[in-house]
């Protein structure tokens, strides 16, 4: 391809003439297939850089989106835990792009971003494209900070000490390695420092765990070794525990070492499946360590990420500080008060598309309002919640008035029983409105 | 937390987990008229502060109502319904039985597994005690359909609905109360008896009636009931 990168040549290779001759697409006018159109290039097709693509084409009819992914699939996060317990099969969490291409009048490339030439205002990726931009989004997701521990590397996650952090492969080496431990035998899991991508992810995979162990392997326990002393819905999750497991007691299904107790990982041996942390030393017959993080790879290679490794934005509009006309979504951006999710990002991602609509037509934007619901599981029909609206205040995107609040705690029985339902509701309608 | 329901909670996440999958239906056997009534004559008396009391714990309230009247279309009205019918329902939830497209009667299939048949009972009690209440609905005098519950309809064999849900659609044991209900509940519940979603009625006692009666039929009937007020409790 030359230089003015998507034709309308290239549109109708993809959608077929008469889609494009007709503009059926949902929302999008025939301007978007000009050659004068604006661009918008989106880096990286999961939550974040979906629902940019689909809530921009909302915004503005006229402009030109190509998305770059590395997959022509994407297997949510959301929800992968259940995979491993049977509860969920990992097709169920699998999406494509042919929505986006055919309903939204997404171009979809599948390929890797390599460098971007800010001056130029060009992406280069593997295949050796090079796409220009007027408006560019980054929504990486994370990256793993294997070298924090170790003994532990990306060939070691892959084969032998998974993360299972990115659904996927992983995600089934993991179940099948909880199948594979033998009677009374232990997962120890090992959550990451913070910040990280979906802060009550490891809990819930250690619930979902001990509660897979009471039917296949009564005796069997799971290890939670922290190098924090708190952690995202900790009160409902270990009310969960005791009411289901037992937690507490002497013959707790679920044991949690906080940072203060020593519980920090700093090494592990994998040939005698030990982990070493800032207390004793522990064995396991599944060892999950679920790596620190730092903004996704590309992010840092192309310079959006600070001191901090992660990417300093503009709270009311997501566009990066350190380069115009560039935005960063989801995990890679610093949100403050935001947690890391899936839910977060898509959020993040409307702001941005209205955002980016506003600055191609010369638009001020207006003030940011962002919102976060997480749902998760302590066992298949106990669920805990938090929710948020935030706001910019101080220069800082903070909860708004009372809005903030997690499940509470109450001797009701019916109360995480209707939880575990509206979960399954709200991951229902969440993915709808990124791929539908 | 009452010990009971606690100890069902937890029993409640190993039975669900023993089923196959997720949302798969369970299999059920579907009711006799001899096992239906053997089973109703064997639960236990129902008590109704307790019933009062697991109306807020279990978290009924929040849909069916302070006292059982639905506060939305959403949800069916509860207050005076026969004790036997919501025992009935209850058990149908918990075992399966009812369970529709299971979308819909998820909420119930997860609640009713942690009750026991005294919960069941107890709560059955508290909404039999409360009043009917009528619906303030748009409805004029039908003859027609008033002769269908009435007199019912010959042409299409249709015995009289009164003469199972009463004069005043108060219900009979195991025949459920239908004045004061939730006119797009009742639409609803109608349709899924006609399309064989809800199947737990015994030997199709109810979705047989359904089959021959049309959308506008269904929709007078539920104003019709919608705006009875039931009779004396």
């Amino acid at each position: 391809m030359s230089q003015n990168k998507i034709t309308r040549r290239d549109l109708i290779k993809v959608f077929g003439a008469s889609a494009v001759a007709a503009t059926g697409l949902f929302g999008m006018s025939a301007k978007a297939y000009a050659k004068g159109a604006n661009h918008v290039v989106i880096i990286g097709g999961g939550v974040g850089g979906s629902v940019c693509a689909k809530y921009l084409r909302f915004a503005d009819a006229d402009v030109k989106i190509t998305m770059i992914e590395q997959n022509p699939e994407y297997i949510t996060c959301l929800r992968s835990n259940d995979v491993m317990v049977g509860y969920h099969t990992l097709d169920e969490l699998t999406f494509n792009y042919n929505t986006m291409r055919e309903k939204y009048g997404i171009n979809v490339m599948i390929d890797q971003v390599t460098g971007v030439d800010y001056d130029r205002k060009t992406v280069s990726t593997k295949n050796g494209e090079k796409v220009q931009y007027d408006r560019l989004v980054v929504s990486p997701g994370v990256d793993f900070r294997f070298q924090d521990y170790e003994g532990l590397s990306k060939e070691l996650s892959d084969t032998k000490i998974p993360h299972a952090y990115k659904a996927g492969p992983q995600t089934l080496l993991l179940q099948k390695q909880l199948e594979s431990i033998p009677q009374g035998g232990t997962a120890i899991i090992c959550p990451p420092q913070n910040p990280f991508r979906c802060p009550p992810g490891p809990y819930e995979r250690a619930s979902l765990f001990a509660e897979w162990m009471q039917k296949h392997n009564p005796r069997g326990k799971v290890l939670i070794c922290d190098p924090k002393d708190r952690f995202t819905k900790d009160g409902p999750f270990k009310k969960g525990w005791e009411r289901l497991y037992g937690y507490g007691t002497d013959n707790s299904m679920i044991e949690w070492i906080s940072g203060s107790q020593g519980g920090r990982v700093v090494g592990v041996d994998a040939k005698n499946m030990t982990i070493e942390t800032d207390g004793d030393d522990h064995k396991g017959d599944l060892i999950n360590i679920i790596p620190n993080q730092q903004a996704g790879k590309i992010a840092q290679i192309i310079g959006l990420t600070n001191h901090s490794g992660w990417c300093p934005i503009d709270r009311h509009t997501m566009e990066s500080t350190l380069h115009k006309d560039v935005w960063v979504l989801g995990d890679s951006s610093i949100a403050d008060a935001m947690p890391k999710s899936g839910y977060a990002a898509g959020s993040q991602a409307k702001v941005a598309a209205q955002a980016i609509a506003d600055s191609l037509h010369g638009r001020s934007p207006g003030k940011a309002i962002y919102s976060n619901v997480c749902y998760s599981l302590a066992g298949e029909n106990y669920g805990v919640s938090i929710a948020a609206i935030y706001e910019v205040r101080d220069g800082l995107i903070k909860p708004k008035g009372k809005s903030a609040g997690v499940s509470p705690i109450t001797d009701k029985p019916a109360q995480p029983i209707l939880e575990a339902v509206y979960q399954k509701n709200w991951q229902r309608e969440f993915v709808k409105d990124v791929f539908s | 937390m009452k010990k009971g329901l606690l100890a069902g909670l937890i029993g409640l996440t190993l039975a669900g987990s023993a089923m196959a999958g997720h949302g798969e239906k369970p299999h059920a056997e579907h009711w006799t008229n001899a096992t239906l009534t053997e089973k109703l004559a064997a639960m236990p008396e129902g008590n109704i502060a307790n019933g009062q009391a697991l109306h807020v714990q279990m978290m009924c309230n929040s849909c069916h109502g302070e006292q059982g009247e639905s506060p939305s279309r959403n949800y069916a009205s509860l207050n005076g319904q026969t004790k036997e019918y919501t025992m009935k329902m209850l058990l149908d939830y918990r075992d399966s039985r009812r369970w529709e497209d299971y979308k819909q009667a998820n909420i119930m299939v997860k609640l009713a597994r942690v009750m026991s048949d005294q919960d069941i009972a107890d709560v059955a009690a508290f909404y039999a005690e409360q009043d009917m209440k009528a619906w303030d609905v748009d409805y004029t005098k039908d003859a027609r359909i008033e002769r269908l519950v009435a007199k019912g309809n010959a042409n299409i064999m249709l015995t009289p609905c009164a003469s199972c849900h009463g004069v005043h659609g108060e219900g009979n044991g195991i025949t459920p109360a239908i004045a004061g209900q939730v006119p797009e509940y009742f639409v609803r519940t109608m349709k899924a008896y006609q399309e064989g979603h809800r199947n737990n009625d015994v030997h199709k006692g109810m979705s047989q009636f359904t089959h021959d009666l049309s959308d506008e039929d269904i929709k007078a009937l539920a104003n019709y009931y919608a705006q009875l007020p039931g009779g004396e409790k």
